[in-house]
């Protein structure tokens, strides 16, 4: 004691080692339980000033909640975060190798991420030490451990039973980097200069013109309709005629729909459902044709004509020359506007109509705002109810399909014979309906935040009775720690 | 998680959820690579320590959206671990003939009763802010009872009791300063677990496990002494006053002032009078005479208001008051000119724009700081100017 500066570097490895070797880490017998689960952090993580801030507010109400008597429960976990180590280990095998993916089976590629996982995964374990988190690591769940994915596989089959898990063609966020859909909330909104382009379609067996006015040009490629207001005097008499896209000259039926706006633009719409949210809706409530003028990579597929297998970029600065010197193009407007980009790869999403694994989510969010309403669940500070309701009050359904390797696959089968699909716990061999054994599991893999959601269950030994039972706290993590609903 | 959870529990899977704040630098921008202004924690654990690093984030913790690190602030809490360090290390070998025996209450003197309300008033703030998810008051309230109230004043007046010879006096005060000591500890274990564990180790008695299990320190009533609260703070006010008006004079540590305190009521009248020597300890004063504010003022003075009491600090020769009126003059002229150089540079819609953000923020902060600086000036020179 007679050092004059406190020197923090001895003392805090000493007294780290004490604390766990000592087991006073784990739930101690108390009053009440009181479990923080911990936010598992990326397994290609590095500690950064924001894991910092969690650990430091968890750590701290663990501690002050274990000195009040309370049988405390600091559960840590780390996540196999799909996209991101698929991302770095492909990354890291083509500077090594020089190969990508695809000149791999896809389980000696999971073996290369896996062994990148044993090495250089979990370094933010140690670092998370370091910090002073008081977690009981007897409890450590990894999100791609065999109890994890025991956990989704459950989940998954249970619902696709329940028939909320259904597959179908729906327009997604579609990341061409990357090659996969991906989530509402992986796209960031970034502002844009772009353009107005004034486009006249003609109208068959007429004189008259609809003016279009659009961003995107080459998305013409796949117009199945032009849409107008159906109060909108100025062109309700053309609803039911037939209007000519420009060089593709496709006949396209002109709709009449509430959706567009007879106050702001040119008051006709071109009708993409295969490449716009909105279009897409239109197009559902119409039955339109689903045009897809894209490849996987967001390049033009046989649908772009003279212009196939440009890149979007490219085949819009092409087709935009040509539409000018057809004199289709009347004019073009300066314009700002939001335009999405994948958040890990910062390419931008182009929505594309593809085959996806759903979950229906209408059910389970009604109830999930009950809790907040009846104010079992409370938001700290309480004004981020509103983010949370905004979100959960009409949401859309759930993508849950990812086109990725690293990451649970999905459990349903397809008989190639029979044609009868099937959710299943366990590797199937033989077809449930006509035995045969030509059988193929999904090739796609569930978004990370499936497993994610089911984590405060997983992490507490969930679907395993036996488990659950050992582990001495009820299942009801007290506390959800995030910088954002 | 919710969906989940209910969906196959039946049950919420939380009680509460907390929205935490983003940290961002020092000026409020994201940390990023290509701005080179990330703060790395593992770096900052091996320079400042974990427990000062984690006090720097709890203490911005709250309802906030946004937390700006700035590591000077890293380093000024690790002054403050250092602090604490440095008290212990003074109590320390006065707690070798500690005992183990509970604090006897009908024992404590007026400051042993201010300091342990005081304490036990933290004690209940910082249970408060604890289960209201409010990090930020638990480390305020924290810091500014340690600082302040303990290390600067409690530890001060402790000095001539712990190096006097009334045994039995110093054998109470150092009850009093282990179990104050040992329940700053507990308090500030969850924040900074390390160094508390470590003083712990001194501190416990030797059936004791360690900290990280002990009870947490909650509000006793029979702790409760407001009376020696209030009358304390009246005090501490007061001698603040009394430094302040011998730093506005420039009057040197080892100069002796003579002081006239002019109080509201009786009660506090006979409490400053009971209380001379301790004035006579914190303040380096010649003389003190207290009378009622019904009295009348002295000429030849200056006065600084605190709570319930006028503070006169009498003019005698020592003091040349026109020479200090014209010095603190002297340095506001300088001061407003200085200002006024960064003034124009602030209001420059081209400066504000064009220049690289963090030697704007070096512009900005000087142009507080020298508002500040003429501010204290102003009111220093309005004080002595009679």
């Amino acid at each position: 004691m007679s050092v004059k500066n406190y020197q923090s570097k001895d003392v805090e490895k000493k007294w780290y080692k004490l604390w766990e070797d000592g087991n006073y880490f784990k739930p101690r017998e108390g009053k009440e339980s009181y479990c923080i689960v911990m936010p598992p952090p990326n397994v290609t993580g590095k500690l950064h000033a924001g894991h910092a801030l969690n650990i430091t507010i968890q750590d701290a109400l663990i501690r002050y909640k274990r000195m009040c008597g309370f049988e405390t429960l600091y559960l840590p976990g780390m996540d196999h975060a799909g996209i991101a180590t698929q991302g770095v280990v492909e990354k890291l095998v083509y500077e090594k190798e020089k190969k990508t993916r695809d000149d791999f089976s896809r389980e000696d590629f999971l073996k290369k991420i896996w062994n990148w996982k044993e090495e250089y995964g979990g370094l933010i374990l140690q670092q998370e030490r370091a910090m002073g988190a008081s977690c009981d690591w007897d409890y450590f769940l990894f999100t791609m451990d065999q109890k994890a994915n025991n956990a989704v596989k459950k989940a998954f089959v249970s619902l696709y039973d329940e028939g909320l898990i259904y597959q179908s063609d729906y327009i997604v966020n579609w990341d061409t980097k990357l090659q996969s859909a991906i989530s509402d909330a992986e796209v960031e909104y970034k502002e844009v200069q772009g353009n107005f382009y004034h486009l006249n379609y003609k109208v068959k067996d007429s004189n008259e013109v609809l003016e279009i006015a659009t961003t995107r040009p080459e998305t013409l490629l796949g117009d199945t309709a032009v849409c107008v207001h159906p109060e909108d005097d100025r062109f309700n008499h053309l609803i039911g005629k037939i209007a000519i896209v420009p060089l593709c000259a496709r006949e396209i039926p002109i709709i009449g729909d509430s959706y567009v706006d007879m106050e702001k633009g040119t008051g006709c719409l071109k009708v993409t459902p295969g490449h716009d949210f909105n279009d897409f809706e239109i197009g559902r409530r119409h039955s339109l044709e689903i045009i897809n003028i894209l490849n996987k990579d967001g390049t033009l597929n046989e649908y772009g004509l003279n212009w196939k297998n440009l890149s979007v970029k490219d085949a819009r600065k092409e087709i935009i020359k040509e539409l000018k010197n057809l004199k289709v193009l009347i004019k073009t407007k300066n314009h700002i506007h939001q335009v999405g980009h994948g958040d890990r790869s910062k390419s931008v999403i182009e929505p594309i109509v593809s085959k996806q694994w759903f979950l229906n989510v209408e059910a389970m969010s009604a109830r999930s705002v009950d809790e907040i309403e009846s104010e079992r669940t409370l938001f700290w500070p309480k004004q981020w109810e509103n983010t949370f309701f905004s979100w959960m009050r009409n949401p859309r359904n759930w993508c849950i399909s990812r086109q990725l390797w690293w990451g649970h696959r999905i459990p349903v089968f397809l008989c190639k014979d029979c044609n009868h699909q099937f959710a299943s716990e366990v590797q199937e061999e033989k077809c449930r309906k006509c035995s045969s054994k030509n059988i193929k599991q999904d090739e796609d893999v569930l978004d990370t935040w499936f497993s994610s959601a089911l984590w405060p269950m997983t992490t507490l030994g969930w679907p395993d009775e036996k488990l659950m039972k050992e582990k001495s706290l009820m299942f009801f993590s007290n506390i959800l720690f995030s910088n954002r609903v | 998680m919710i969906m989940m959870g209910t969906k196959f529990k039946d049950i919420t899977p939380f009680k509460d959820v907390y929205i935490h704040a983003i940290v961002r630098d020092k000026l409020g921008r994201k940390m990023s690579k290509s701005l080179g202004n990330g703060i790395d924690p593992i770096d900052t654990i091996q320079e400042h320590g974990a427990d000062a690093f984690r006090f720097t984030l709890a203490s911005g913790s709250g309802y906030n959206r946004t937390l700006n690190l700035d590591p000077e602030r890293i380093g000024g809490y690790r002054n403050f671990i250092n602090k604490i360090w440095n008290a212990f290390r003074f109590i320390q070998p006065f707690l070798e003939s500690s005992s183990d025996e509970k604090l006897n209450i009908s024992k404590l003197d007026h400051h042993e009763r201010w300091i342990i309300s005081e304490l036990n008033s933290v004690i209940e703030y910082i249970n408060k802010s604890f289960n209201e998810y409010r990090f930020d008051d638990t480390c305020n309230g924290i810091y500014h009872f340690v600082y302040e109230k303990f290390c600067s004043w409690f530890i001060e007046l402790s000095k001539p009791i712990l190096y006097g010879k009334d045994l039995e006096k110093k054998k109470n005060r150092v009850q009093v300063l282990k179990y104050t000591f040992r329940e700053i500890v507990k308090s500030l274990h969850p924040i900074t677990p390390f160094i508390t564990e470590e003083l712990w180790g001194e501190l416990k008695n030797s059936d004791e496990d360690l900290l990280i299990i002990q009870q947490y320190p909650t509000f006793k009533k029979e702790y409760l002494f407001e009376q020696d609260q209030e009358k304390m703070n009246k005090f501490i006010d007061m001698v603040q006053v009394i430094r302040n008006l011998r730093a506005n004079l420039n009057v040197k540590p080892k100069e002796k002032v003579n002081i006239q305190l002019f109080v509201n009521d009786s009660s506090l009248k006979s409490y400053f009078e009971d209380n001379k020597r301790f004035i006579f300890e914190l303040s380096n004063v010649e003389s003190i005479e207290v009378k009622l504010k019904i009295n009348e003022r002295p000429e030849k003075s200056v006065m600084g208001a605190a709570i319930d009491t006028e503070v006169f600090l009498i003019l005698d020769k020592a003091i040349n008051l026109e020479e200090q009126i014209l010095r603190v003059k002297k340095e506001l002229e300088k001061t407003m000119k200085e200002f006024n150089k960064v003034d124009k540079k602030v209001l420059n819609p081209k400066f504000i724009n064009n220049a690289k953000p963090d030697v704007v923020e070096k512009v900005k902060k000087e142009h507080e700081e020298l508002k500040e600086k003429i501010d204290s000036l102003e009111k220093n020179l309005s004080s002595i100017s009679l």
